[in-house]
């Protein structure tokens, strides 16, 4: 049977019920701790039932004793369970740390061959100048290769240009000079277009491989001067080595323009002051150009007098090697992956 | 060609240096490769006179010379060329002299002192003969520099000529253009007429005139016996790239490279001396060449003979029955104008390519033949005596080419280069190339000189003035004259984007050869045309090719040989058919299905790895639901694991493994994957268009449906499709399983159904009554039915 001591004296019952409140380790344990304490069969339930059974002017004390411990062991449980949720929540989360200097899934990339990404380049930098894009096929008949562009039969001309042959008259394109033929045929002037694309010619070494890329470049319109030939190559030259480089135009010889030239850029290597890659010379031969030759117009049915143009064509092996210092051409075709991840 | 500045300066006197001058022609367009000094050795190589040759008392291979140098001296020199005999002159290098960047110095051979060296043609730095010593004629200067006597203070150029300009093919062509060049007066030597000494002539009888307008000769008859080319004339030839063969030989050699008149001659003995016919060659004769190839002529291939037979092919080779010989005593000298278009034929019937042909091809001057009959006369009387006849001309001059008048007017200039030259720099330029000039109008008219056969037309001039102006004096300027078009639709697939894609898959692009080895090919797709090339470089690149797989291949085997394990590849270009070619994307997929790493199950690449690629390229054309794959047996592909693939119903491509017997000798055991798609069909893509997002909740019903095992998936969902009713919003197959089929005769799937309507709530009844459909429609198609 309590007593009214045992009213007066739950300061110490409580004391004992926070430490173990503080003892618990996790909430489980805490409900646990609850039950006994604040359950059915707690000590403090039982001396709350029995209040009714103490003197009447006793029970507002021992009412208050037992209410003020009740309270403060449910703060202290509420406290608790607060910090266990901390404490729970702190282990969860350490428990999901990651290594993060552990690699990432990945899937490799893959990437455009070099050459690709020369051509692109180029033809970005065309687009920019309000250029059109055209293509040809690649099995020319000799009238586009040859005899439309101003090389008749026999003419020596053909002999610089080792022709892969299907027969009299169907061949590999030996450049991409026939579309320039083919836009004509197709469009009036105004025309400025530039014309990427494969070409072929029956020599294999270590500086020739018997297929490879050119890009050619055509505008006719009516005040088209050599002036802005100059400018148009200086702009695509600068654009494409993203450095200020000086350029000779050389007089040359082709059949389908005239004046022609071949071009020449301060090496990229050297910036002109000689080494093994220009031959001391500072200069690299990287295309040729001219004024679109006369009889093209009258091939094509252009009026010579009131247009004037002019066309350039120039290697993409030779500008991608340059750029990017691969130093032998075979590479491009052996398409080593090893070598192809270097552009990706 | 080899041009050297001392034979040169005969005809121009230039005050340019060898590099100033190699700078001018260069940018004048005859451009100059290299420049290379003649002589590799100063002043202290002088001539010896070897006065006895002793045997050396230790070496049998070295022999004790004494030379005489002049300045009362007389050195002892060891020497082991086998051609050293006493009484002949050779250079000298003496004690201190600089030879081939190398000192010489006073040694010891074999314990016999050496007070300089005897010196071959490639010790002087003009030859290749190194075993020999260099002989000198008897009357050189003993004592004499070297590089005197042989006029050594010379450099050689070597011109990479284009083929207009036939005209710089000689040393007086070169002259010609550094007169204009350095603003000099040409001088061109005269050549005094020779007086016949003897009346005999050959009769020369023109059957073709069109191909042969003029044709020069001369009789030279009793030559000396004895003769030999002198040193000036071998150094000449040496320099300028050919070897001394026979005086007179060298002596029409001689005249070609000084005027650019290929010359021949004809030992008068050995033929049928009677007539000499300039014909067209009939079918089956025979002509044996100088260099002793036998050639079966072609009807029409212009031809020398005598009254019995063919004795050279014109402009190109003489015939071995008619040529000089060791022993010749009387020639015949030809300088002949031979059309440029019966050359090219003979050239290219025969592919014969000689220094004769290379000028009658691009055009030699019609008008001094008889100077270049002169010319060599004169120098074969000098060096091997003889009575000359007299000079025999055959001319028809219809034929002969003539240059016309052109107009050049002066504005077209400007607006062809944009570029205003001052008139009477124009005037200047134009005097200086051509024959005659007058002023006319808004121009001038011109008519060129007959050795210019690139100058025809108005816009021929107009090069030669911006030529010798100065292209770095044409501006540079950026200027278009009308606005920047944009042609590319936004419809339209670039084909950056699929190579993009490609790339954030893995793929590498790669470039390979379009022809093919035929066997390879053969075995991808056996019964396929493959196009052959008539002149291929080698038999594995003689057809073009049919698909992009041979090279795919090719490439994958290389890789592969390098231990990448893990390969995926691209190709975007042309394949061919008979008379068609057609642009196709083609890839191919090898190994693992991701690169090695933690956290990712390793498994090799299967067909869905592939097919999911593919569809990721497809889907660019925004139409997933208008590809089909057909399973469909491809040659050179597995038969059961291979698929046509359609869009819009019609072919576009192919997918499969590579059959395994096509890389059976490979020791390839993994599965290989390829694909091929025509990018014809991959340009357009459906446009993007907003559609509402519908604002109502979906229903989402899971099936799963036990189908045949042999029943393809792509007709039960269809089938779904098509019966379940327009508020069918999506549907995702998620599972299909084999393990635990009953009998092994039937398939587990699993769909996800999503209903939602634009318009409004949809009911679970209406739900249940579109499944009901769905079902109802599967198990009477299909035999299909839903799993207890």
């Amino acid at each position: 049977m309590p007593d009214l001591e045992t009213y007066s004296h739950l300061d110490r019952y409580v004391l004992q019920a926070v430490e173990d409140i503080q003892s618990t380790q996790s909430e489980s344990e805490l409900d646990q701790m609850r039950v006994s304490l604040l359950g059915k069969k707690a000590h403090l339930t039982h001396l709350i039932k029995f209040i009714r059974h103490l003197p009447s002017e006793s029970r507002p004390v021992a009412g208050k004793s037992v209410a003020n411990a009740k309270s403060r062991i449910e703060q202290e449980l509420k406290t608790k369970r607060a910090d266990l949720k901390v404490i729970a929540r702190n282990k969860r989360l350490e428990s999901e740390k990651v290594d993060v200097t552990l690699p990432g899934r990945e899937f490799a990339k893959g990437g455009p061959h070099p050459l690709s990404r020369t051509m692109n380049r180029m033809i970005d930098i065309f687009s920019g100048l309000g250029f059109d894009i055209a293509f040809g096929p690649e099995i020319e008949d000799d009238y586009h290769n040859f005899e439309a562009l101003n090389i008749p039969p026999e003419h020596p001309a053909r002999a610089m240009q080792d022709t892969f042959y299907f027969n009299d008259q169907k061949l590999l394109r030996t450049h991409t000079s026939p579309v320039q033929i083919r836009y004509m045929e197709n469009n009036a002037p105004p025309l400025r277009v530039v014309a990427p694309g494969r070409v072929y010619r029956c020599d294999s070494d270590i500086t020739h491989s018997p297929m490879f890329h050119q890009l050619e470049g055509l505008v006719v319109d009516e005040y088209t001067t050599f002036a802005d030939l100059k400018g148009v190559l200086k702009y695509l030259v600068q654009e494409f080595f993203e450095v200020d480089l000086k350029l000779r135009f050389r007089p040359s010889y082709f059949p389908f323009t005239e004046p022609s030239a071949e071009v020449d850029i301060s090496c990229v290597f050297c910036q002109g002051q000689g080494c093994s890659v220009c031959k001391q010379s500072g200069w690299l031969e990287v295309l040729g150009c001219g004024m679109v030759h006369p009889a093209l117009y009258k091939n094509v049915g252009i009026d010579g007098e009131r247009y004037t143009g002019y066309a350039f064509g120039l290697g993409v092996e030779r500008f991608t090697m340059l750029r990017y210092g691969v130093n032998d051409l075979r590479l491009f075709f052996r398409n080593d992956l090893e070598m192809l991840r270097q552009f990706q | 060609m080899l041009v050297n500045l001392s034979w040169l300066d005969d005809f121009v006197e230039h005050a340019l240096d060898s590099t100033e001058l190699a700078n001018r022609l260069t940018l004048a367009g005859l451009e100059v490769k290299s420049v290379t000094p003649v002589s590799l050795c100063d002043e202290g190589v002088v001539v010896g006179l070897v006065k006895n040759v002793a045997r050396h008392p230790e070496n049998p291979n070295l022999k004790v010379c004494c030379v005489d140098v002049a300045k009362e001296r007389s050195l002892q020199i060891v020497c082991g060329a086998p051609n050293v005999v006493a009484n002949r002159k050779y250079p000298v290098a003496l004690v201190d002299s600089e030879i081939n960047g190398r000192s010489v110095k006073a040694i010891h051979l074999a314990s016999i002192l050496s007070n300089g060296v005897l010196c071959s043609e490639s010790e002087l730095g003009i030859g290749d003969a190194s075993e020999r010593l260099m002989e000198l004629d008897a009357d050189a200067e003993v004592g004499a520099a070297i590089n005197e006597y042989l006029k050594l203070n010379d450099s050689v150029l070597d011109l990479e000529l284009t083929p207009n300009r036939a005209d710089c093919l000689s040393i007086e062509g070169i002259a010609r253009e550094v007169a204009i060049l350095s603003n000099q007066k040409f001088k061109p030597p005269l050549i005094p007429l020779v007086p016949e000494s003897i009346e005999q002539t050959i009769p020369i009888q023109i059957d073709t005139p069109s191909d042969c307008p003029v044709y020069c000769g001369r009789l030279i008859k009793n030559l000396r016996g004895d003769s030999i080319t002198p040193d000036w004339m071998t150094e000449r030839l040496r320099r300028v790239g050919l070897r001394p063969i026979h005086p007179i030989v060298d002596i029409t050699n001689y005249v070609m490279m000084q005027l650019g008149q290929p010359m021949h001659a004809f030992d008068v003995d050995i033929f049928n001396s009677s007539k000499i016919v300039v014909r067209h060659a009939v079918q089956g004769e025979k002509l044996k060449l100088l260099d002793e190839t036998v050639l079966d002529l072609q009807a029409g291939s212009l031809l020398i003979a005598d009254p019995d037979k063919p004795i050279g092919l014109a402009g190109v080779m003489g015939g071995e029955s008619s040529g000089i010989h060791a022993n010749t005593k009387h020639v015949f000298l030809e300088a002949a104008f031979f059309s440029q278009s019966a050359i090219r034929k003979s050239v290219s019937r025969y592919k014969l390519h000689t220094d004769a042909s290379h000028r009658f091809e691009r055009g030699v001057d019609p008008n001094q033949q008889a100077r270049a009959i002169e010319r060599a006369t004169k120098l074969i009387l000098e060096i091997a005596g003889g009575q000359p006849g007299p000079l025999q001309e055959v001319r028809n001059s219809e034929f002969v080419p003539r240059k016309k008048q052109c107009k050049v007017r002066e504005k077209r200039i400007e607006r062809v280069l944009g570029l205003t030259i001052p008139q009477d720099e124009i005037e200047q330029i134009l005097q200086s190339v051509n024959k005659t000039v007058e002023k006319a109008g808004d121009g001038w008219n011109v008519k060129p000189p007959s050795y210019r056969f690139d100058l025809e037309e108005e816009y021929d001039q107009i090069e030669e003035v911006s030529r010798i102006y100065g292209y770095d004096k044409v501006p540079t300027t950026l200027s278009f004259h009308y606005d920047s078009r944009s042609r590319i639709k936004e419809s339209a697939i670039r084909e950056a984007s699929i190579k993009e894609e490609l790339h954030s898959l893995g793929y590498h692009e790669v470039i390979t050869y379009a022809f093919v080895d035929p066997d390879l090919q053969k075995r991808l797709k056996p019964g396929s045309y493959a196009k052959p090339l008539a002149n291929p470089l080698a038999v594995n690149m003689s057809v073009m090719r049919n698909s992009l797989f041979p090279g795919l291949i090719n490439t994958f085997l290389e890789n592969q040989r390098r231990s990448r394990d893990r390969i995926r590849i691209y190709e975007i270009g042309k394949v061919f058919s008979s008379d068609n070619e057609f642009k196709r994307l083609g890839g191919l997929l090898f190994g693992s299905h991701a690169p090695l790493q933690w956290g990712v199950q390793k498994r090799p690449v299967d067909f869905f790895d592939l097919k999911g690629d593919v569809m990721r390229v497809l889907n660019l054309t925004r139409k997933p639901n208008q590809v089909k794959f057909v399973a469909q047996e491809h040659e050179g592909l597995h038969p059961y694991c291979s698929a046509s693939i359609l869009l819009e119903d019609s072919p576009i491509g192919v997918i499969g493994q590579i059959h395994p017997n096509a890389l059976e000798d490979f020791k390839i055991s993994d599965p290989v994957f390829v694909f091929e798609l025509d990018m014809d069909r991959l340009q357009e893509r459906v446009m993007f268009h907003y559609s509402a997002i519908s604002v109502f909740p979906s229903i989402i019903r899971d099936l799963s449906i036990l189908v045949p095992v042999d029943q393809q998936i792509s007709d039960i969902s269809e089938s779904i499709r098509t019966s379940a009713g327009e508020n069918l919003h999506r549907l995702q197959l998620f599972d299909v399983y084999f393990a635990d089929t009953i009998e092994n005769s039937l398939k587990s799937t699993a769909y996800r159904l999503t209903y939602r309507s634009k318009k409004r709530t949809l009911t679970d009844a209406e739900v249940d009554a579109s499944v009901e459909k769905i079902l109802d429609n599967l198990w009477s198609r299909f035999g299909a039915r839903l799993r207890d």
